[in-house]
């Protein structure tokens, strides 16, 4: 069922995840709470440790959280574990596209037919128009050619793993830094494709996860800000990165190269 | 003054089927002592390949051809005595993933120490040097650190140890390879300014490999541009953001994401960066090149002065005058 307009895409109240390590426990994300209204592009940012992929694993469904609530257009992330017809249905309303794009498209499946396999999984189209679906999808990335992930450059995988994730017509569209390691040239290419899906699709929403603060201004309306597992400020894009108000948005600011910036250092224990 | 380092027309081909396939085809850069230098360049461009070639760590199967000389003295011909002098004490280089290079079964002060047996200071001498280089490198518990083995530190002081370690020869030339690509950008502003002040209070040639335009400006006095295994521009780091000189460069520089300012779409270049090997004739950017004509794809344009710097574009002053090789500025866009 479609949710009413009206609810928030995302909602996170007091969620909380401990893992056990080696017989202690670390709080990965120590009380997290944020909304996300439909079609806003949220950037979550913070160093690695800091809990940011924690959160996306969680609302993609992979990690249960300790304690907390999570809510993905008024639906409730289901109890238990995650299998079968539920883990379908909640895919249905996230999707998440990775970094390395090398490790998460499977190397004998090409491009079209990893395509048509997130449509047939999802009913998305009947199976005479899987294929036909599938190439619509990749032209919709700009890519027009078929073929095994090894012989596709990185930017092309990551068209490939957008498609696949924008084939199942998600509510929410996590991006865990996958722009992070494409080359300069091919980053540009990939964040103009992602502001063009904005455009022809403004009811999806979009989770930003990354640590660069110049795709940050590029991509996003609000971002949240984690430091060790807490979100320390969070705002309008504008806000946090002209007028970032915690120390750590500030230092985090100040720490971003652009021309005529000078490294500083300080010792470190 | 003589260079500290120069490469000449340096060629790395390795074999690539049934023939021998250029992974860097004509690189020619210099640096004199105590300067700093940015090698900038998309994968596969040949960066790392040229500065492996510098100490000589390539791949047995490789073959180098050109002229590389430290101080005068040619690398390439070096006899394994000399190689092993020349590696001790002129140059040290650190790489983007510090994990790698250390035993993860030894500790930080064994690690460090291995080098300085070779020059017989051992036992407690050892100990206290390492201390004294790890105080260098902004560590204020240097003891902790030395006890500790790899996987109890954190990226960025790992790759303080390593920074410690490259220093501990005292060597003239440092270089440089991605090495804060793996870190937090706070930490990387950290590291970076550990490695700008080494330099310059000691004098040290830098070779700083990086993709990022921005992160070489911050550190190098003049940055170097690869593309496909070949030198296309070298300028004073602060004029290649200013007023490039190679259609590559400005395509690159408004290409990417500015954190001072949104664009609505970024100009980018079409297609993807390539290796020198899937390179056609002529000029290997002119695919690319909004600016290509016919006669760039017949010769591949020559590396030559132009504005304080080098360029191998044979359209550069041209595109320069009609004001189509400028930056955006983001007061402009």
């Amino acid at each position: 069922m479609p949710s009413p307009d009206a609810s928030p895409s995302v909602s996170v109240q007091d969620l909380k995840k401990v893992f056990r390590v080696g017989g202690q426990s670390v709080e990965a994300i120590r009380g997290v709470t944020f909304e996300v209204p439909r079609g806003e592009s949220l950037a979550i940012v913070g160093e690695s440790g800091s809990g940011k992929t924690t959160l996306a694993r969680i609302l993609m469904g992979l990690e249960r959280p300790t304690s907390g609530t999570v809510k993905l257009g008024g639906e409730d992330l289901p109890n238990g574990r995650l299998n079968g017809r539920r883990r379908r249905r909640w895919a249905e309303r996230v999707q998440m596209v990775f970094q390395d794009c090398y490790a998460s498209l499977d190397p004998r499946q090409t491009a079209r037919g990893c395509v048509a396999e997130a449509l047939a999984v999802h009913h998305k189209a009947p199976r005479s128009e899987l294929a036909p679906r599938a190439a619509e999808l990749l032209g919709r990335v700009g890519l027009h050619l078929d073929a095994l992930p090894n012989s596709l450059s990185g930017g092309q995988r990551q068209r490939v793993a957008i498609a696949r994730a924008l084939a199942v017509a998600p509510d929410v569209l996590i991006l865990d830094e996958a722009v992070a390691a494409l080359d300069v040239s091919v980053q540009g290419q990939v964040l103009n494709l992602l502001a063009d899906i904005r455009d022809e699709t403004p009811d999806l929403t979009l989770l930003f996860i990354t640590h660069d603060l110049a795709v940050v201004r590029q991509v996003s309306d609000r971002v949240l800000v984690m430091e060790r597992g807490l979100v320390v400020e969070s705002g309008t894009t504008d806000d946090i990165l002209d007028r970032p108000t915690h120390p750590y948005t500030k230092r985090l600011r100040e720490s971003v190269p652009d021309v005529g910036w000078k490294p500083t250092a300080t010792t470190q224990v | 003054m003589t260079d500290l380092l120069r490469i000449e027309g340096l060629r790395i081909q390795f074999p690539g089927g049934s023939q021998m396939r250029d992974v860097v085809s004509e690189v020619s850069l210099a640096i004199a002592p105590g300067e700093a230098v940015g090698l900038v360049g998309e994968s596969g461009s040949g960066k790392s390949m040229t500065a492996r070639a510098v100490i000589r760590v390539l791949p047995p199967t490789a073959r180098v051809s050109g002229e590389i000389t430290f101080d005068g003295a040619p690398v390439l011909s070096m006899a394994s005595k000399q190689l092993r002098a020349f590696r001790q004490k002129d140059v040290a280089m650190i790489f983007q993933d510090p994990s790698v290079h250390l035993n993860p079964i030894r500790t930080i002060l064994d690690f460090l120490a291995e080098g300085m047996r070779l020059r017989g200071v051992t036992g407690d001498a050892a100990r206290s040097r390492a201390k004294s280089l790890l105080s260098q490198v902004l560590i204020d518990d240097p003891d902790r650190v030395l006890d500790s083995y790899p996987h109890q530190l954190s990226g960025g002081m790992l790759q303080r140890v390593m920074i410690a370690s490259a220093i501990d020869g005292e060597p003239r030339l440092l270089l440089a390879d991605e090495p804060t690509t793996a870190l937090d950008v706070t930490t990387q502003a950290e590291v970076l300014a550990i490695i700008d002040r080494l330099r310059r209070e000691r004098g040290v040639g830098l070779l700083f490999i990086t993709h990022d335009l921005e992160l070489a400006a911050a550190i190098c006095d003049r940055t170097v541009v690869m593309y496909a295994g070949r030198t296309v521009e070298e300028q004073g780091s602060m004029a290649v953001h200013r007023a490039p000189l190679h259609p590559y460069t400005a395509g690159l520089l408004v290409s990417r994401p500015h954190v001072s300012q949104k664009q609505a779409r970024l100009q980018v270049l079409p297609g993807r960066p390539i290796a020198a090997y899937e390179a056609p004739g002529g000029c290997s950017f002119a695919p690319r090149c909004a600016h290509a004509q016919p006669a760039c794809e017949a010769e591949v344009p020559a590396f030559r002065a132009l504005a304080g710097g080098h360029v191998a574009c044979r359209r550069a002053e041209e595109l320069r005058t009609a004001g189509l090789l400028k930056e955006v500025t983001h007061a402009e866009s």
